[in-house]
């Protein structure tokens, strides 16, 4: 296990693309536990950040550390592993395989983990308050149920990092106030690190930490 | 001369390619079972290595001593082969039980913690999977050599058997060895995968002899032979009334290779599906400990995984059983040797046939069949040299099965209605399925029988009233 207060470790993380720098020289260190928001202009680097962390895809330069393991060297198939026990992720788009129901999304991120268990998934709904929608398919469901299901899919592993991608860009305030509260009775009860990105300050609001990017580079680093 | 001799070539090969796989298994499964204690998974495969080493050079020595010394170790081989496999078999047994915590061997399985008692085990174990099969391949090549005159073309064509076998071999199989193919071994599962190798690895004069399968098969007709004919002779009272040709017909069954093959089978099948079954369908332990979500379904799914994997092994061992005997059957119908009887009469009593007549010699070592006209019946004579040099003279047929006489298959003669195998050596004596003796007089030149002592055996044998040649 990593020390508590080095568990997610960025040093001098650079991104090139051929026509941008995404990121340039990130250093940065997430706490176990810790709820960070992320928050910049458009096109500042927050997603191309989320995706290094993840290790859905490689920096240029530099070096992620996760929990004493360094994945800019782990091979392909080690870093799935590592992605599927300890990631969770939800994106603006909510990706719901449009022809399953919500059960039946849950119970492939199961599957894809380990194996599936219909009661466990039912449950895990039933605490983001969708167990009475368990049957319907994603395009029956409004744009905050199908974030609350995404939710549950990205936690129903137990990941120990949650990675959100603005999980509320499509949601009006009203909704966006109970996702962020869900979230928050989930963080209470279980504990794991959350990442959220955003550019709203009201979401960003919710974490004790806010960082904020421009230009590739982390401006400023705030906690409240 | 030619360099290129192919039953060498093959034999080496096939040898060369069992060392390959066969340490690859031990070996990734000494690697899978190390866990942190590494250092002493290198030590037991070394163990391993050395006593692979020295087992060869064990069998070349004794190979080369034998042939030198003129002593026929055929035989011993074969036992000894046998002998292994089936040491194997019932060690996997045993150790299917201990895996599913039925203690048989406690002290044992204090012993296997003992690093020391490992590395022993791993230095003895080349021995018992390869020696009886090296020594028999080397003999086979000195042997070969010898016979054909061609010492350098045998040699080279065995050295090349090797060079195909092991050179792509072995680094197939630290390949694999890297890709983790111990993870698919556990220890009866590897223990069956041996026993398995040896069953259809083949003997030494063929590569697809299925000696193993087929031996397996005489043992279990041996043994229900022995057992239904010691209760006939304890049954056959004078004149029982249950006796009668009708009830014989029934009795072939019994004695015959069909159910001998079903015991066979079973006896080798039964263990590999028992621990499939048992492997797949027995409850997981230790989940209680993990109740948690997520790392409850992780838990359940490595077991799983972990299962399917070890089970895959004894399924594909499984397979081969069948294969194996299939194609040991398909061998053994096609082989029989059979004779046209050669019609003979009597003159003044007696029925004379000579030793050596027209390139026909009695002493060729196959069998040879007369036939004896006696009003409406047909009676045949079956002649045929022992391997103590001895002729056998009897009738073409036995005391159980209806009377369609015996094949020769190598060396053993076969019954055609039971197909039950009987060894040249034990013909000319008296019971059960071996075929009824005659009382013949063997001069030099000629085998003199009296035409009375054929008459009354053969209608004993169509009456059922055989237990006058019974002891
Ligand atoms: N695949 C790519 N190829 C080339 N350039 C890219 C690629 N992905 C991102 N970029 C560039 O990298 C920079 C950072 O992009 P990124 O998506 O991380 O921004 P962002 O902060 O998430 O913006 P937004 O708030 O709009 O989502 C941008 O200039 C973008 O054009
Ligand atoms: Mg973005």
């Amino acid at each position: 296990m990593g020390s508590a207060d080095e568990f997610i470790k960025l040093r001098c993380v650079s991104k090139e693309y051929a026509t941008a720098s995404a990121l340039r020289g990130i250093d940065m260190v997430v706490e176990k536990g810790q709820w960070v928001s992320v928050v910049g202009p458009s096109g500042s680097g927050k997603s191309t950040l989320l995706n290094i962390m993840s290790g859905l895809d490689n920096p240029t330069s530099g070096q992620v550390v996760i929990d004493s393991t360094d994945i800019t060297a782990m091979k392909e198939d080690e870093m799935a592993r590592f992605r599927r026990e300890k990631i969770g992720f939800v994106f603006q788009q909510s990706h719901l395989i449009p022809y399953l129901n919500a059960v039946e999304n849950v119970m492939l991120a199961q599957y894809f983990h380990s194996i599936a268990d219909e009661r466990e998934a039912a449950d895990s709904l039933e605490r983001v308050g969708m167990g009475h929608r368990i049957d319907h398919k994603p395009s029956q469901l409004s744009g905050g149920e199908q974030q609350r299901i995404c939710i549950a899919r990205a936690l129903i592993n137990s990941p120990q990092i949650l990675l959100a991608d603005e999980p509320t860009g499509n949601l009006d305030r009203e909704n966006t106030r109970k996702i962020l509260e869900l979230l928050n009775r989930l963080y209470s009860e279980r504990q794991f690190t959350i990442i959220l990105v955003t550019h709203d300050p009201f979401v960003a609001q919710w974490g004790r930490r806010t960082i904020t990017m421009e230009d590739g580079k982390i401006i400023r680093d705030e906690y409240r | 001369m030619n360099p290129f001799v192919a039953a060498p070539f093959i034999i080496i090969f096939r040898e060369g390619l069992k060392v390959c796989i066969v340490s690859l298994f031990v070996i990734s499964f000494l690697d899978a079972r190390s866990g942190d204690k590494s250092h002493a998974a290198s030590k037991w495969t070394k163990a391993f290595i050395i006593g692979l080493i020295l087992s060869l050079t064990l069998s070349v020595a004794i190979a080369a001593f034998t042939i030198h010394n003129h002593i026929d170790v055929r035989e011993e081989i074969g036992n000894f082969i046998a002998y292994s496999f089936a040491m194997l078999y019932i060690l996997a047994v045993i150790g299917l039980y201990q895996t599913h915590g039925i203690e048989l061997l406690g002290p044992l399985k204090k012993a296997g913690n003992n690093s020391f008692f490992v590395t022993a085990v791993c230095f003895a174990v080349p021995f018992m999977l390869f020696l009886p099969e090296n020594v028999g391949a080397f003999a086979f090549l000195h042997e070969t050599a010898l016979m054909k005159g061609n010492t350098y073309g045998c040699y080279f064509s065995a050295f090349m058997g090797l060079v195909l076998s092991a050179g792509p071999g072995i680094p197939i199989a630290s390949y694999l060895r890297k890709k983790g193919i111990g993870s698919f071994f556990d220890l009866p599962g590897l223990l069956f995968s041996l026993a398995v190798i040896k069953l259809i690895g083949g003997g030494i004069r063929g590569f697809a002899e299925m000696t193993l399968v087929s031996s397996v098969q005489r043992g279990a007709m041996k043994m229900l032979h022995d057992m239904i004919h010691q209760l006939f002779v304890i049954l056959m009272l004078p004149d029982h009334p249950l006796l009668t040709p009708f009830v014989w017909r029934f009795v072939g069954f019994l004695f015959g290779s069909t159910l001998a093959i079903v015991i066979a089978l079973f006896v080798l099948a039964a263990p590999l599906a028992i621990y499939i079954v048992k492997t797949i369908f027995s409850p997981m332990t230790g989940i209680e400990m993990t109740q948690e979500g997520a790392h409850r379904r992780a838990f359940i799914a490595a077991q799983r995984s972990r299962r399917r994997k070890v089970t895959a092994p004894v399924f594909i061992s499984l397979l081969l059983v069948f294969a194996s005997w299939y194609a040991a059957s398909g061998e053994r119908s096609t082989s029989l040797y059979l004779p046209q009887p050669l019609p003979v009469v009597s003159d003044k009593g007696v029925i004379s046939i000579p030793l050596r007549e027209s390139g026909d010699d009695l002493f060729d070592g196959r069998i040879h069949k007369f036939s004896f006209s006696s009003g409406s019946d047909v009676i045949r004579i079956l002649i045929v040299k022992k391997p103590d040099g001895r002729l056998a003279t009897c009738l073409d047929a036995c005391e159980i099965c209806p009377q369609e006489g015996y094949g020769q298959s190598h060396e053993r003669i076969v019954c055609l209605y039971c197909k039950t195998p009987i060894p040249l050596k034990s013909i000319g004596e008296p019971g059960g399925c071996n075929p009824i003796p005659l009382n013949a007089v063997v001069t030099d030149r000629d085998v003199r029988i009296q035409a009375s002592d054929i008459l009354k055996k053969w209608q004993d044998v169509k009456t059922g009233k055989t237990k006058g040649s019974v002891k």
